[in-house]
């Protein structure tokens, strides 16, 4: 003990307590991005221009590069405060997916948030918006659609299509495998997605997966996270935990050798092996090391040739070539008998995909969404309520009190009736809904149909009871201990008939009927 | 505190990648912590808000927030004053904690870990706040010890450090580590940024979101843990049966780095971490790989290159011989041949220090019930059960 109590005594302080350890190294996470008035975080990079990101979403204010010299700046105005928030849908190593609505247009899209303020995932987020602010919508890849930064949460969103099947992990989860003929159309769409991204955009995807691979319902597959793993190249966050237990990654890059193009290939055949045979084709529950010295020192896999294709294994064989300078490139593999082999098949994707994911669900998911919208914009502030406008066709029917409305405007004119009449003499508080059961079933191909009830009472905000999906910035109901026999102003029915329009994740309501009782 | 600190430094140090700064503007960020009106204007019994960087935190009353003092992807940590007994305290919210389920699961064990230990080299977890509904808490506020900073900050700063230093921090860290292991924790995830130090030079272990139990409840350990500079051997080449010895792999690998300044095996990925490894132990003799069980693997340390290696005399000139002495134990490739934590406190560098007599064993071995498989109720339902134990006034309000 006085050993240790001697050298306590000699020690110098580190620094002056008073002070506090050198600002400029405990707070580095502000050492590459600053705050101005009003909360903009501005994200620069001598390659891509500068963004600025605020609330109101993503804008590019210069442009330097020479490739960008002919283009106008462009804005995505895609702000926090036009998003309706849900639950997540997808948990990836560096950021969370959930499922909006982008209140302006109604439609449903998915948010990928990531957290700004690691500075390891500057350059990742850069580079992503880069790439989607840049690509038009292509057959192949996810469509962007903007991006925002949320103060209070940290985090930088970026709003993307919403693929309303899932991934390739996801079929493969319950079906095990996925047929030829449905793989090669599959792949057929996602190697022009490939070609575009290596062949106009040059970039490399690097991560590659069936993860990152999704379908909508309409059989339409999709590239998303391109870019994704660029920022992680060279960022400490490599240097962390290894996360899951299965590499995509080809022989040269586990070298450390420089890799391009062919790395993506490569990637795309283990893919491919793994959604048709139903197996990853390596061993990986013996740890990293192991998997990656299968990797270089086994043989390539090949499927067995009697169980599959001669097309399918040649396909697979030319992407698994160790060499990848032998490597086809997306545009060669277009070519291949394994993609050429079914053009004139006429395969169902659409059908395949609806017969793998459970329509229940979804259907309850999308009632349960579409629903907490409509009564979010109903009860809500005057200026959302402007875009309700949108939620109908010319053909669209809203009755209410014996009367028939039809069309946009006069449906429109008929709510904002209804509306100001429970808004009554009580601002802020009004008569509002709170949706107690709601029920839905399917309305002919994609459409559904919601029959809602519930009760009015006096409060400033639309409430919905259950074990649906919930919506960030609703309070739960149950938490709030609200009796509702106690309060209760009357009574309503409401039944809608909702309807896809051509653009994925945008709804019409065809039909509308409402009954209030007191 | 009425003195600001200088938030932002214009320097002409090389930072990574092709990002560089505007002109400096961080106003905001000079900001200490701003009182607010709650959100939805409803303002619950015993709760106060503040923004802190832009960031809500929703509080007990008892704690008023002083100034932001950092942020990354666990969330926002404030300094502030317990008013209640004028202690200073750091309180971190995790926010939307559900949204990932690992991320969660490491939060809880860092929980139910932190509520057992005792120990002046371990950090403190003096209060998780009580949310104000259990069934809807996206949030979860931490309150901890405050410490100056952490031992990452000081190693890459141009802070001198002698010799007394470099032996005070590991005795600490040593110290801390015997206790943890006495009551069967491996800590899994060693590393400067994981070791919080004051000013005048006291050390603490912190984030115990990987820790384990030794093999008690007798679970297949597949995670692959530990940040890998300072990963050991036996994690990298997929030995199952690991035990404290990584720990002691970590503090040999951070004890480098104290006297280098840099870290000493700082792989680019698995492979290349063994070659670093190999490269400065020399080549290794037959009987020290046979605690490798995978095939592939033993034969891939056969294949790599003959060296005779690096002595640490060669790489850190300037230190202690007896230091030198005491890494080259810890520094083992064999796990089964590495200097145990105890035989380390006994070193001769170390043994003015230790006195047996004023390090007891913790209590108990503790276990952790933890399931990785848990979906959100129940997680939920267990992160309700912890903050109870600080909250024991709540149980009987919300029975």
């Amino acid at each position: 003990m006085s050993g240790l109590e001697e050298l306590r005594k000699k020690l110098a302080p580190l620094f002056d307590a008073e002070k506090g350890f050198s600002s400029s190294s405990t707070l580095d996470p502000c050492d590459s991005y600053t705050f101005s008035d009003g909360g903009t975080v501005n994200l620069l990079s001598r390659s891509y221009g500068v963004y600025n990101i605020n609330e109101l979403g993503l804008q590019k204010c210069t442009s330097r590069s020479v490739d960008e010299t002919d283009h106008s700046e462009k804005t995505y105005r895609c702000g926090s405060h036009e998003m309706r928030i849900f639950g997540a849908i997808g948990s990836g190593a560096s950021s969370v997916v959930q499922r909006a609505i982008h209140i302006p247009t109604h439609r449903i899209l998915a948010l990928k948030k990531i957290n700004i303020f690691e500075k390891e995932k500057r350059q990742q987020l850069l580079t992503e918006i880069r790439t989607l602010c840049e690509a038009p919508c292509y057959e192949g890849l996810v469509e962007f659609h903007g991006a925002f930064y949320t103060p209070d949460s940290g985090q930088i969103s970026i709003a993307l299509e919403y693929m309303d099947g899932g991934s390739l992990a996801d079929i493969l989860r319950m079906h095990r495998r996925i047929p030829e003929p449905i793989l090669s159309s599959m792949f057929q769409k996602l190697l022009h997605g490939l070609s575009y991204l290596h062949g106009v955009r040059h970039l490399v995807h690097r991560d590659i997966k069936p993860a990152n691979l999704l379908v909508n319902l309409k059989g339409e597959p999709k590239i998303t996270d391109f870019g994704i793993s660029a920022g992680l190249e060279n960022s400490v966050a490599m240097c962390a935990t290894f996360v899951g237990t299965v590499t995509y990654m080809s022989p040269e890059r586990i070298r450390n050798e420089s890799y391009s193009y062919p790395a993506d290939i490569w990637s795309l055949g283990l893919a491919l092996f793994e959604c048709g045979t139903g197996e990853f084709p390596y061993t990986a529950n013996e740890g990293p090391v192991n998997l990656m010295l299968q990797i270089l020192d086994d043989p390539s896999p090949s499927p067995l040739k009697n169980k599959f294709s001669p097309e399918f294994c040649s396909f697979v064989d030319a992407c698994l070539q160790k060499d990848p300078d032998t490597r086809p490139t997306a545009e060669q593999l277009l070519s291949h008998p394994f993609i050429t082999k079914h053009d004139d098949a006429k395969v169902d994707l659409a059908g395949f995909v609806r017969s793998v994911f459970d329509p229940t669900q979804r259907l309850k998911d999308l009632a349960d969404m579409l629903t907490i919208h409509y009564y979010l914009l109903f009860d809500g502030p005057d200026d959302l309520w402007q875009h309700t406008k949108n939620l109908y066709s010319e053909s669209s029917i809203f009755s209410f009190s014996g009367k028939q409305h039809c069309g946009p405007s006069n449906i429109f004119t008929s709510l904002s009736s209804i509306r100001t009449t429970l808004v009554g003499d009580w601002p802020p508080e009004k008569l509002v809904h709170v949706v107690e059961r709601l029920q839905c079933r399917a309305h002919g191909e994609d459409g559904v149909a919601i029959r809602v009830s519930g009760s009015f009472i006096i409060g400033n905000q639309f409430l919905i009871c259950g074990d649906g999906i919930q919506v960030e910035g609703l309070p739960n109901f149950k938490d709030l201990g609200i009796d509702i026999p106690s309060k209760r102003m009357g009574i309503f029915h409401e039944q809608f008939i909702v309807e896809p329009k051509s653009l994925i994740g945008c709804y019409t309501i065809v039909k509308q009927e409402l009954y209030i009782n007191q | 505190m009425s003195k600001k600190m200088g938030l932002l430094r214009i320097g002409s140090k090389k930072r990574q990648g092709d990002i560089k700064r505007s002109k400096p503007r961080c106003r905001n960020s000079k900001k200490m912590a701003t009182l607010v009106e709650p959100p939805n204007r409803i303002k619950p019994k015993g709760k106060h808000y503040y923004t802190i960087w832009q960031t809500l935190f929703e509080i007990d009353t008892k704690y008023v927030p002083i100034k932001p003092i950092g942020r990354g992807a666990y969330g926002v940590v404030c300094s502030s004053i317990n008013r209640e007994t004028n202690e200073k305290v750091a309180i971190k919210k995790i926010g939307n904690i559900f949204e990932n389920s690992i991320d969660a699961l490491r939060t809880l064990r860092e929980l139910k870990l932190l509520r057992h230990i005792r120990h002046e080299n371990v950090i403190a977890l003096k209060d998780v706040m009580m949310p104000i509904h259990k069934t809807s808490f996206k949030d979860v506020y931490l309150v901890y010890e405050l410490m100056d900073t952490d031992l990452h900050q000081i190693i890459k700063s141009s802070q001198p450090l002698s010799n007394d230093h470099c032996k005070y921090f590991l005795f600490q860290l040593l110290r801390g580590l015997k206790y943890l292991h006495s009551a069967n924790i491996l800590h899994r995830d060693l590393k400067p940024g994981n070791l919080l130090v004051n000013a005048n030079c006291d050390l603490k272990i912190c984030d115990f979101g990987l820790a384990r139990t030794n093999g008690v409840d007798g679970q297949f350990m597949t995670e692959y843990v530990v940040t890998r500079w300072y990963r050991a051997p036996e994690l990298l080449l997929c030995c199952d049966n690991y035990g404290t010895s990584i720990d002691v792999w970590s503090v040999g690998c951070i004890f480098a780095e104290i006297l280098g300044r840099k870290p000493i095996f700082p792989g680019t990925e698995c492979l290349n971490q063994l070659k670093l490894i190999i490269s400065v132990l020399g080549s290794q003799h037959e009987s020290h790989l046979e605690f490798i069980d995978n095939a592939k693997a033993r034969r891939f340390i056969k294949s790599l290159p003959y060296t005779r290696g690096r002595h640490f005399s060669q790489l850190y000139p300037q230190a202690d011989p007896l230091a030198i002495d005491l890494l080259q134990k810890m520094l083992v490739f064999d796990p089964t041949k590495r200097i145990t934590v105890l035989e380390a406190l006994q070193h001769p560098y170390m043994a003015s220090l230790y006195d047996p007599r004023c390090d007891p064993p913790a209590q108990v071995p503790i276990s952790l019930d933890i399931d990785e498989h848990w979906g959100e109720p129940m997680i939920r339902e267990m992160f309700w059960n912890e903050m109870l134990h600080y909250h024991p006034e709540a149980a009987s309000a919300n029975a």
